[in-house]
């Protein structure tokens, strides 16, 4: 168990950025209870300060798992999500935008064109999945216009976004395969969100997950 | 020598000889067992010494030895062949290399020049260069000798007339195309010799860069270079390096395309990493916002010259000089 490099860090938080966009700083700085990223075995994991330090005794070759699981790195170092951070990234797409720089929002105000795009980061991305098509999502396919229920507005193309059952059950999440405006054109058997993961991983690849 | 003096300070030859043990002075009482090297006027004396005289009077025994040794090489000079001239004798010193002393060259062994591009394909092919031109050749037209280069050289092609041709195009001046078409050539071959000097310079340095001035300034920079140079060798092997053995004192080997591992460290102050953590995420924010800054700058400047660019051109173009 060890910290995550600068280079680590980087592309790890690039990748969460992508579904949480700025709440990411309130996983890192958590008002409840300190916690920290630690990598074991290529795996990242999500702890509290006070498991890491129990787990601190314990030699890396006999460190099975603890906390959450994030995902791992790859032997190229790029960053695999993996489905059991669904939890945390579920969570902070819910909460409103709190963390906005006083500049950001200012150049927002006075130069919106220029200005816009930036804050893709900032925000975040939901799709609803209609309940017929929710089977078919935890099976691993991507998800077709058919099955899109709802989705934020304004999402752009490729864009990290968390799915939901109708009734607000996080069910997996996925890369938006076309934007808002070009989903309402779309005829129904179109793919609307690519699959990366769903909750289904917690019995298809129970053994490798945590 | 000798160094008795009288009390005049002057030194009298009798004085000498008298108290030499021959009263020639010139013949010494011992074997010659010297490897002379005449050329050099020099001579060496590899007989070990004799210790209880070296012990008894230090001094003493060194300058004898050495007087008798000075004195045999001068004997043996002067039973060198003679020349006279005008002002006086000259021996004629032998001129064979087995007795010349080896001596280290001075400078280092000229390496052979490198090839160009042209000269390895031309030994390649077997393609001998002419022999040289020249300097002067017999102009036809001006029935006068004229040199074979520069602008007013002989048999000099002087377009006055083009013939037009098919594929000439309609608005174009062949005068104009054939001097750009000059224009390329020299500057083709310039990058040829640009290239060719890029190649042999980096053969000449075995690699280590392009620097080529070895003055004080880039001292720095060929010691690096050199390091580079040879830490790649290092790893040059079929195993990259994996089984060399370490040679006494050397440092790590060196790895190739592995990047230090930073931001490991203290792992209990969760304070400090979640701080660091912020600050890698303001990074990551704030890039965003700024290089559309600059973006947004760059667009508009490069529009407004563009729009200048189009202004200061779109008068009507001049008349082309025929």
């Amino acid at each position: 168990m060890r910290k995550l490099t600068d280079e680590e860090t980087k592309v790890f938080f690039e990748k969460i950025i992508k579904y949480v966009g700025k709440n990411i700083t309130l996983m890192v700085e958590r008002k409840d209870e300190p916690h920290c990223f630690r990598v074991q075995k290529n795996k990242v994991y999500y702890i509290s300060e006070d498991i890491m330090r129990k787990a601190q005794n314990i030699p890396r070759d006999s460190l099975a798992s603890l906390g959450t699981c994030f995902g791992k790195f790859t032997k190229s170092g790029k960053f695999k999500l993996q489905i059991t951070c669904l939890e945390y990234l579920a969570q902070y797409a819910k909460v409103p935008i709190i963390f906005i720089s006083i500049l950001s929002t200012l150049l927002l105000i006075y130069d919106n064109i220029v200005y816009t795009n930036q804050f893709n980061s900032s925000k975040q991305y939901k799709v609803w999945v209609k309940p017929q098509s929710e089977m078919s999502w935890m099976y691993g396919n991507n998800l077709l216009k058919a099955g899109l229920g709802r989705i934020t507005e304004d999402t752009p193309q490729n864009q990290g976004v968390v799915l939901y059952s109708m009734n607000d059950i996080p069910i997996g999440f996925g890369v938006t395969a076309k934007s808002t405006g070009e989903c309402r054109k779309l005829d129904p058997t179109a793919l609307v969100v690519y699959h990366i993961c769903d909750v289904g991983e917690y019995l298809r690849d129970e053994d490798t997950l945590f | 020598m000798s160094t008795s003096t009288t009390s005049t300070g002057v030194v009298n030859a009798s004085d000498i000889l008298e108290n030499s043990r021959y009263s020639s002075g010139h013949l010494v009482d011992k074997d010659d067992t010297l490897k002379y090297d005449l050329k050099n006027l020099t001579a060496y004396d590899y007989s070990s010494i004799n210790k209880v005289e070296f012990k008894e009077n230090e001094e003493e025994y060194l300058k004898n030895l050495s007087r008798d040794n000075v004195q045999l090489l001068v004997t043996k000079l002067f039973s060198l062949p003679i020349k006279a001239i005008e002002e006086g004798a000259l021996a004629l010193l032998p001129n064979d290399f087995a007795s010349l002393t080896p001596t280290p060259r001075e400078k280092e062994l000229p390496s052979a020049k490198s090839h160009t591009r042209w000269e390895a394909f031309a030994a390649l092919k077997g393609i001998k260069k002419k022999g040289k031109k020249a300097r002067m050749e017999w102009d036809e037209h001006y029935q006068e000798y004229r040199q074979s280069y520069g602008a007013n050289r002989a048999n000099k092609h002087e377009d006055y007339i083009m013939e037009a041709k098919e594929s000439d195009k309609v608005g174009e001046d062949p005068f104009s195309k054939a001097e750009e078409e000059k224009r390329e050539k020299v500057n083709k071959q310039k990058k040829r010799e640009n290239r060719n000097l890029e190649e042999s310079s980096m053969r000449s340095n075995a690699g280590i860069g392009k620097v080529k001035d070895f003055g004080k300034d880039n001292r720095s920079q060929l010691k690096s270079d050199i390091g580079n140079t040879f830490n790649v060798a290092k790893v040059s092997t079929a195993s990259m390096g994996k089984f060399d053995r370490l040679m006494k004192d050397e440092a790590v080997k060196p790895q190739r395309n592995v990047k230090k591992q930073r931001g490991l460290g203290d792992d209990s102050n969760i304070a400090n990493e979640n701080k660091s953590n912020m600050k890698v995420l303001d990074r990551i924010f704030n890039k965003e916002s700024n290089i559309n800054v600059d973006k947004a700058t760059n667009q508009f400047i490069a529009q407004e010259q563009k729009a200048n660019y189009n202004k200061k051109f779109d008068r009507p173009q001049k008349r082309q000089k025929k």
